[in-house]
């Protein structure tokens, strides 16, 4: 991203637009690229976005949390509060942006609705979502993770992106949530220049993970080492006991991948340990 | 819900019927099926009685509008609608006796662990301890659970991998709550001195 972006804090409305139109413009070809592990990033976004907005409404909950609360969730189990929101922006990003897909992350809200709030916004990508959250906020005034999804889910189609890039949440403080008009656009705008700096940042970083992790890959020789690595290459977080492999051999292999530099050890436990690139 | 899918085909379109008729019987229908049910009835069960494109939300309003001025109303909670009396006759219920321990015959440590867990979840038994300073039985865990006011969340990542309590949609159902941010803001109860500060 080039530090003329980086480097400013607009002010007014035409300022920030500009440069969130630089920011998003710059974003949008480093997600034409093809070494930027696409699944592992919008999953990564979707946990902070998910951070953001448990954060919003009040509860503790951090990135480590939420990774528990969704990957040792034990079938036919309650997923809690925190977890119920990471499945849902989980859900939103896995497959391409449509009614359906935002009708799975999103259950409790008539397709139809979601459909006449997914097209609430008229003009600019930008000024689209923004309207799209405006809109949703102003009906159901607590429905902030739906408003947030559905406002990047209508700034991804209007960017042309097949699938949701979470973004706005990130970057929008809960003030802003209340805000309404030229404020909620300035804010949006703002907050989008944050987060796609930092998204693209992200994408840098796990482009050369990911090419690190398949660099090693021919190393390892356990059965099944294949779909694994390809496991990491798609997921935020992967518990040993979730992978094709038997128990001990799952986490012979992770402590393998450390070693050689290749994921991450991301709880800083002893046991019930998670890895990620 | 109702399993039993395979009885007569039901005339969803019912497209024998002026336009009109058809949404009258289409919001009795609905009306039937929450009068039916103890609890709340989410969207897709109610979409299965009435025609492909005619939207549960619109009927839903109408028949609210229909009932108003009756003793009960139709409420959204937990991703559904149900039949609720009217919190006005509350006391009126109460005094005929019958129907008091229901729901919710907590005692008021029960109700203290429920508020814990709901302000606190997911939580394990050990977790509880730590707030009461005292062990909490699982026979008070089996209450609330028995209750389906709380369900069993994501593990714990400790040793034996201990279960979490949650609440439950029910635990909305019950508390006349829309989602938990509806719970009573902590700041606020902190202020009003109802619990301390953490």
């Amino acid at each position: 991203m080039p530090e003329w972006v980086t480097s400013v804090r607009p002010e007014d409305l035409e300022d920030v637009s500009f440069f969130s139109g630089a920011s998003l413009s710059h974003l949008h070809l480093v997600l034409s690229r093809e070494e930027v592990p696409h699944t592992l990033l919008r999953d990564r976004l979707a946990l902070r976005a998910t951070e953001a907005c448990v954060a919003f409404s009040g509860r503790p909950e951090r990135a480590g949390e939420l990774r528990d609360a969704v990957h040792l969730l034990r079938p036919g189990d309650l997923p809690g509060p925190a977890g119920e929101t990471y499945l849902a922006w989980r859900r939103a990003v896995e497959r391409p942006v449509s009614i359906k897909a935002l009708g799975r992350a999103l259950p409790t809200f008539e397709p139809g609705q979601l459909a006449a709030w997914f097209d609430a916004g008229k003009g600019g990508p930008v000024d689209r979502a923004a309207m799209v959250l405006e809109t949703v906020l102003r009906e159901v005034p607590r429905a902030d993770e739906a408003a947030l999804i559905l406002a990047d889910a209508a700034l991804a189609q209007a960017l042309g992106w097949d699938h949701l890039v979470p973004l706005l949440a990130a970057g929008l403080k809960r003030a802003d949530l209340r805000k309404q008009g030229d404020d909620l656009r300035s804010a949006c705008h703002r907050g989008l220049i944050s987060s796609t700096i930092k998204a693209v940042r992200q994408a840098a970083e796990l482009a050369r993970r990911a090419e690190h992790l398949k660099a090693v890959a021919p190393k390892l020789r356990a059965k099944g080492a294949g779909d694994a690595v390809e496991m990491f290459l798609t997921c935020d977080a992967v518990a040993p006991s979730a992978l094709p492999l038997p128990d001990r051999a799952a986490r012979r292999l992770c402590d393998r991948l450390v070693d050689l530099g290749a994921v991450r050890e991301l709880t800083g436990r002893d046991t019930f340990r998670l890895y990620g690139v | 819900m109702a399993k039993d899918r395979s009885a007569p085909e039901l005339d969803r379109e019912l497209s024998d019927l002026p336009p009109e008729l058809r949404w009258r019987e289409w919001m009795r229908r609905i009306e039937a099926v929450l009068f039916a049910s103890a609890s709340p009835v989410p969207r897709e069960d109610l979409a299965r009685v009435v025609g492909q494109g005619a939207s549960v939300d619109l009927l839903v309003e109408d028949l609210a509008t229909d009932i108003e001025g009756r003793a009960f109303e139709i409420t959204q909670v937990a991703g559904g609608w149900m039949f609720r009396t009217r919190a006005a006759y509350a006391p009126a219920i109460r005094s005929a006796g019958d129907v008091g321990d229901q729901l919710l015959d907590l005692s008021e440590f029960d109700a203290a662990v429920l508020a814990a867990i709901a302000y606190n979840q997911p939580i394990t038994r050990d977790g509880l301890k730590d707030i009461f300073g005292k062990e909490i039985s699982r026979d008070l865990i089996g209450r609330l659970h028995a209750r389906g006011l709380i369900g069993t969340g994501p593990r714990s990542p400790r040793r034996g991998a201990p279960y979490t309590y949650v609440t439950t949609g029910q635990f909305l159902v019950a508390f006349g709550f829309e989602s938990l941010r509806d719970l009573p803001d902590r700041e606020q109860l902190v202020d009003a001195g109802v619990i301390a500060e953490v």
